[in-house]
């Protein structure tokens, strides 16, 4: 291949389906237009599909190694992570094809007593971490701090039914604190967002952004 | 040191606010006290909508959670099911998180009554992790039976009598995102609000709702469920409690713990202050 073709091929695929799938957004097209642009973006998700299973062989590639090495404080969790990921995927791919799914037994089983507890427990943990560093966060030291802790409190408060217990207001005043103080804080954010996107696409339509490997 | 200073140092053991924690935790769930709660506006509206959708709606819902979510974000979906059952609906469950099969497992047994009086294939049916994120959620909408050939257990989506009735975004009146991210939310406002403006709700954690808020203030989202209070919220107004509610007082003690920690901690940090600035004056 040549070096124009490799380094501006892919360039030029990303320019037209971005152009393409820009255009079928914004304006009606004819059926057979519309047809392909949802083949487009079909393919899209069978690409994702086959990125997880490259990012499973990459894991696999990776820890393989330091197994193979026998690196010191790493080896045992290496072999841990490859038979954990080769029998869920084992267990996971018979479920598929015996037809029954992620409720096959075995599947089931290692993921409701290994994954779903360990989940819950790191979640949990947060819990204790929130209430420790609220103690000190909410340290009034000057007049925003102030603010700050009051506003926590309201909010706290209107989420549980002491709050009710206390003063029935306080819910109404979290929905309103949430609806309108809230959403106006994160709106720009959302829009600085959306115009990073925009910029990000610009580029990539431009042939700035540089996703070859030269 | 001061008595002030003593007390203050007691109150900073993080291990004394851990155990204090679980007890505040455990007391109310072994023992609830039943304490009452009031219904938000935010939760009635979405209750107000579901009410008054047309008879067998057509809806779509997205299990986009992992298990560490699904205390909260269950029992509002739950709580949802069971209203929108006395409707006839047909409901497509769709996840775009690998989680979300087992998820879906976990959300049948939760509302076994729910499931009881749908019939898979013909009421509902779980089309299973689908990869892609957004681009997956772009397809969904221009035809579920074309995009997905088969359902999470494998069965061929071609035959199944729901998708006469609900196989494109426009045959919708209803999209259901319950997720523990952000994103997907947005997926959902983009490929399904503003090309097919197809109502959403959002049932999202406490800790997501800030970000998503911007979304329901403009009008792109019906109203949202938050955390746990708006799924026993929903639960009340129902008329059948589940765990949401039996988990109200478990959740308002340990509020109530922090906060009372927060405040004495104030308290004597100001002592404390006076305190030392009295001292150079002397």
């Amino acid at each position: 291949m040549s070096v124009v073709a490799r380094r501006y091929g892919p360039q030029a695929v990303i320019l037209l389906m971005m152009l393409f799938l820009l255009v079928t957004y914004f304006f009606v097209m004819p059926e057979e237009v519309m047809g392909f642009e949802a083949n487009v973006i079909k393919w899209g998700s069978i690409a994702a599909g086959f990125a997880m299973m490259v990012g499973a062989i990459d894991i696999l590639r990776y820890h393989i190694a330091f197994l193979v090495r026998r690196t010191p404080g790493q080896w045992l969790y290496s072999l841990v992570l490859i038979v954990a990921l080769l029998l869920t995927a084992a267990t996971g791919t018979i479920g598929v094809v015996t037809g029954v799914g992620t409720t096959y037994e075995p599947f089931a089983w290692l993921y409701n007593n290994i994954y779903v507890p360990a989940d819950a427990t790191i979640y949990s943990i947060l819990v204790f971490y929130i209430a420790s560093a609220s103690f000190r966060a909410f340290r009034v030291r000057n007049a925003p701090a102030l603010l700050l802790l009051i506003v926590g409190l309201i909010v706290m408060l209107g989420n549980t039914s002491l709050g009710y217990v206390i003063w029935p207001g306080f819910t109404p005043l979290s929905v309103w604190l949430n609806k309108n103080i809230v959403a106006a804080a994160f709106r720009p954010i959302i829009i600085g967002a959306g115009l990073g996107i925009i910029i990000t696409g610009l580029r990539t339509i431009l042939g700035r952004e540089l996703y070859r490997r030269e | 040191m001061s008595v002030a200073e003593k007390i203050y140092n007691i109150l900073s053991i993080r291990q004394l606010l851990y155990v204090l924690l679980i007890i505040m935790v455990l007391i109310p769930l072994l023992h609830p006290f039943g304490i009452p709660i009031s219904i938000s506006s935010r939760v009635r509206e979405v209750y107000k909508y579901i009410e008054n959708l047309p008879d067998n709606p057509k809806v779509l819902i997205e299990i986009y959670y992992e298990p560490a979510a699904a205390t909260e974000l269950e029992p509002a979906v739950g709580a949802i099911l069971r209203h929108l059952v006395a409707k006839n609906p047909k409901i497509v469950f769709v996840s775009l998180i690998a989680t979300g099969p087992i998820m879906f497992e976990r959300l049948k047994s939760y509302v076994p009554d729910v499931f009881e009086k749908l019939k898979y294939g013909e009421d509902y049916v779980y089309l299973g992790f689908l990869t892609g994120g957004e681009t997956a959620c772009a397809s969904l909408a221009r035809g579920i039976k074309e995009y997905v050939v088969r359902d999470n257990y494998g069965r061929p989506t071609a035959d199944m009598p729901i998708f006469k009735y609900a196989n494109k975004a426009e045959d919708f009146d209803l999209v259901i995102i319950a997720s523990s991210g952000t994103d997907v939310f947005e997926w959902y406002v983009r490929q399904w609000f503003t090309p097919y403006h197809v109502p959403l709700l959002f049932v999202a954690l406490s800790v997501i709702a800030p970000s998503i808020e911007p979304f329901v203030a403009a009008g792109q989202a019906i109203g949202m469920i938050v955390g746990q209070r708006g799924a026993a919220e929903y639960e009340l107004l129902i008329g059948k409690p589940g765990s949401a509610l039996a988990a109200m007082d478990a959740q308002s003690f340990a509020h109530g713990l922090v906060i009372a920690f927060i405040i004495l901690g104030n308290v004597f940090y100001w002592i404390i202050r006076l305190q030392r600035k009295e001292i150079p004056g002397r």
